[in-house]
């Protein structure tokens, strides 16, 4: 639980890092020849810095194919790209596509960070995002604030409510809390479901799942909208609809190898140590302390003839692992709540993880059984 | 003049059915005509002259000539001096303003003391069939009944009987004192008298239901025709709301697909169209699309659902609505800070240099080598 103090902290950073917005037309955007090498585009007379998720966002809007784009950079011609962007962005401004945008810019690293069509831009404002947080605390008893999520230009709020939801007939661990979290990406807010499980004290952050919310326009209307379902999910004490049912299927589900290694590689890389033979160790450490059956199960796909450094995505989730869906969740949400010895670049990325694996609408091995009919 | 056979068959309707024609063939009429002891000596065509003249226009030249407004000549008219008063100096009547206690009077207007419904106004209610539009106008008088026991308040039906009405009372029993109008009771005789009688009357608040159907029955009944009879009713509401001060409420239909039915006479002479729908999950709302009483809560949805035999609004769900538009404002005001900071950190002079390289425009020539 945090602190108003904590909570006051929180909020100020989130409004000191608010991301700045600009509308724009498509046609104000002027390209030079380096523009995605040197990073920068003109705006009205002025030369502006913009990151490459800017030129990929940009790219994307004019419906080049991102592989393509990707592929100019790797093979270092980013001066094809560069013109393809201009040629399509030149055809499309004349031929009706002069559409209204919204430019996005990261105030403290000083450059564009990104481009969204101005009917897609649904945010509210930080701290607009903070005042509702403060009156679902003020309007329901029992409701606290489990954590704040503060990084990459998204800011995530956590709310929790005390009471206590068992489903013993899945298991006598299974014993939740659940709430919502408010999320504001530079473009987007949202509501995902949030759920915290009591025996290992790990949160889980999960969109998708029935009640999720994403802000459709940021008016009257869409705010309205907004507080409406605030109020709706309040009513049913925050448990998503489909929650029971999901968990059933996820502690019934072995995970595949496909699922695991997704998330040992989320985990893996998301560790930072500036040594690199320490670093390696921390992640062995990881992997054998967190995801034991991982190095069990790849070293049964290499002893049945298979390298399994060479299988496809597809082929890996297929084959079984020990661990269920639900422990794996379990595992990843875990990390995400709890310090450990290792440091990680964003640990509550973990959280999210877990909640979108358990909120997958299908478990790549579901369906499994029925493979031997 | 009028002539001795005709006074004579003015003379058997005035007696027979209280100065009225009744509806039927004429030919039918006439030969009850013959045998009534004033019936002696007149001609077919006579009879048939006099019942033109009592029923008022009914055959399409007649209707032409009384509904046509043909503008006179601007030289025939006697020269005249045209009143022209500074608002400020014009003579106004005494507003009443009826309340329902409810919400609702927010909507109705929006000037002091706590809006409410405004005499001299004539208001359109509209909405699908089965929306409720009776029922929360049934409501709105039998609320003013309640709160303002003085207040004369009328309910004109033409669609509903005593029947229908006893279904509503069953479901409604705050509308047991709501004073109330059958037309239906006129339709044989005395149609069009009844509906003068009621719109220019004692009462300040009434409700007509509907506009459609009454234009329908003077047209099916009487003859008239539909423009003609559109336009007499509209006139009259607009008579009696704005010469005689009453607050008149016309219920008019709308197609499925949300049109209108109705004369944009109708549209354009109104003070207000409250619109009455079905909303999400099929709760219903009211919002007014016009309203020259209450310009800023146009367009706001009222959620209301039925409990307890009357029509209750949803508090929460306005307040939230207000909170909402709220912070949209609030939001508004901050996006164009953020603009001004954007404009003030990447389009000021500091940045603009003219010594970087000058932005390419697209063209056949502006090409790129692909090395090999």
């Amino acid at each position: 639980m945090l602190s108003q103090a904590q909570f006051n902290e929180a909020k100020l950073a989130a409004i000191n890092t608010e991301p700045l917005t600009k509308p724009v037309m498509l046609s104000e955007i002027k390209l030079s020849d380096n523009s995605q090498k040197d990073g920068f585009i003109h705006l009205n007379d002025s030369r502006v810095p913009a990151s490459g998720a800017f030129f990929k966002q940009l790219a994307s809007l004019l419906n080049i194919n991102q592989t393509l784009n990707s592929k100019f950079e790797k093979n270092g011609d980013a001066a094809i790209g560069n013109k393809l962007i201009g040629a399509v962005k030149h055809y499309t401004e004349n031929r009706g596509g002069d559409v209204p945008l919204m430019m996005v810019a990261n105030r403290d690293h000083r450059e564009i960070t990104g481009i969204v069509k101005a009917d897609k831009f649904a945010r509210i404002s930080n701290e607009t995002l903070f005042k509702t947080a403060e009156g679902i605390l003020n309007e329901v008893p029992d409701m606290h604030i489990e954590s704040i999520d503060n990084g990459n230009g998204t800011s995530r709020i956590n709310l929790i409510h005390t009471s206590e939801v068992g489903f013993e007939r899945i298991g006598p661990d299974e014993v939740f809390r659940f709430g919502v979290s408010l999320v504001n990406s530079p473009t987007q807010t949202q509501v995902d479901d949030f759920f915290y499980r009591l025996v290992c004290a790990n949160g889980a952050v999960a969109k998708d799942m029935t009640a999720a919310f994403q802000l459709k326009q940021a008016n009257a209307t869409g705010i309205a909208e907004l507080f409406q379902s605030l109020k709706a999910y309040g009513k049913t004490g925050f448990v998503p609809r489909a929650f029971a049912d999901r968990l059933e299927r996820a502690t019934g589900t072995r995970a595949s190898l496909q699922e695991v290694q997704r998330a040992v590689d989320s985990v893996v890389g998301n560790l930072k140590h500036e040594d690199p033979e320490m670093r390696r160790r921390l992640q062995e450490s990881v992997v054998d302390n967190h995801f034991p059956m991982y190095k069990s199960t790849m070293a049964r796909v290499f002893n049945a003839g298979h390298n399994p450094d060479f299988l496809t995505d597809k082929q890996k989730s297929f084959v079984k692992t020990g661990m269920s869906v639900w422990d794996l969740v379990n595992e990843l949400t875990w990390l995400g709540s709890h310090n450990t010895i290792e440091e990680y670049e964003n640990r509550a990325r973990f959280k999210a993880a877990g909640g979108s694996l358990f909120a997958k609408s299908n478990y790549d091995l579901e369906a499994a059984q029925f493979a031997t009919i | 003049m009028t002539g001795k056979k005709e006074v004579q068959v003015r003379k058997y309707f005035s007696q027979e059915f209280g100065g009225e024609v009744p509806t039927g063939k004429v030919l039918d009429l006439f030969q009850n005509f013959q045998t009534h002891p004033l019936g002696e000596g007149i001609s077919y065509s006579l009879f048939n002259g006099v019942i033109k003249k009592l029923r008022g226009p009914q055959t399409p030249a007649d209707v032409t000539q009384t509904s046509r407004v043909v503008a006179t000549p601007a030289a025939a008219v006697k020269d005249f001096e045209l009143e022209i008063v500074e608002i400020g100096n014009m003579q106004f009547p005494d507003f009443k303003c009826f309340k329902t206690d409810t919400l609702l009077d927010k909507l109705f207007s929006d000037h002091d003391g706590g809006g409410g419904i405004y005499g001299g106004t004539a208001n359109i209610v509209i909405g699908e069939s089965g929306v409720g539009k009776s029922t929360v106008m049934l409501d709105v008088l039998a609320k003013i009944k309640s709160n303002q026991p003085a207040a004369k308040i009328l309910y004109i039906s033409s669609e509903m009987t005593r029947n229908d009405l006893f279904f509503y009372y069953s479901k409604m029993p705050i509308i047991a004192e709501v004073p109330t109008l059958l037309l239906m009771d006129y339709i044989q005789t005395g149609f069009v008298k009844a509906i003068e009688k009621a719109l220019t009357g004692e009462h300040d608040v009434i409700l007509i239901d509907s506009h459609q159907d009454i234009i329908v029955k003077l047209k099916d009944v009487l003859g008239w025709k539909s423009t003609y009879a559109e336009a007499w009713l509209t006139n009259l509401v607009i008579k009696a709301a704005d010469g005689m001060g009453k607050s008149i409420f016309c219920i008019q239909h709308m197609t499925k697909g949300g049109t209108y039915v109705g004369s944009t006479y109708l549209k354009h002479a109104t003070t207000s169209m409250m619109e009455i729908k079905f909303g999400p999950g099929n709760r219903r709302y009211l919002e007014f699309t016009k309203n020259r009483r209450g310009g800023s809560l146009v367009n706001k949805p009222l959620f209301f659902s039925m409990a307890d035999g009357q029509v209750v609004y949803d508090q929460a769900s306005w307040d939230l609505q207000i909170r909402a538009e709220d912070v949209a404002h609030t939001e508004e005001a901050r996006r164009e800070e953020l603009e001004s900071e954007f404009d003030a950190l990447f389009l000021s002079a500091t940045l603009a240099t003219s010594s970087v390289e000058e932005p390419t425009e697209f063209t056949e020539e502006n090409k790129v080598e692909v090395e090999q």
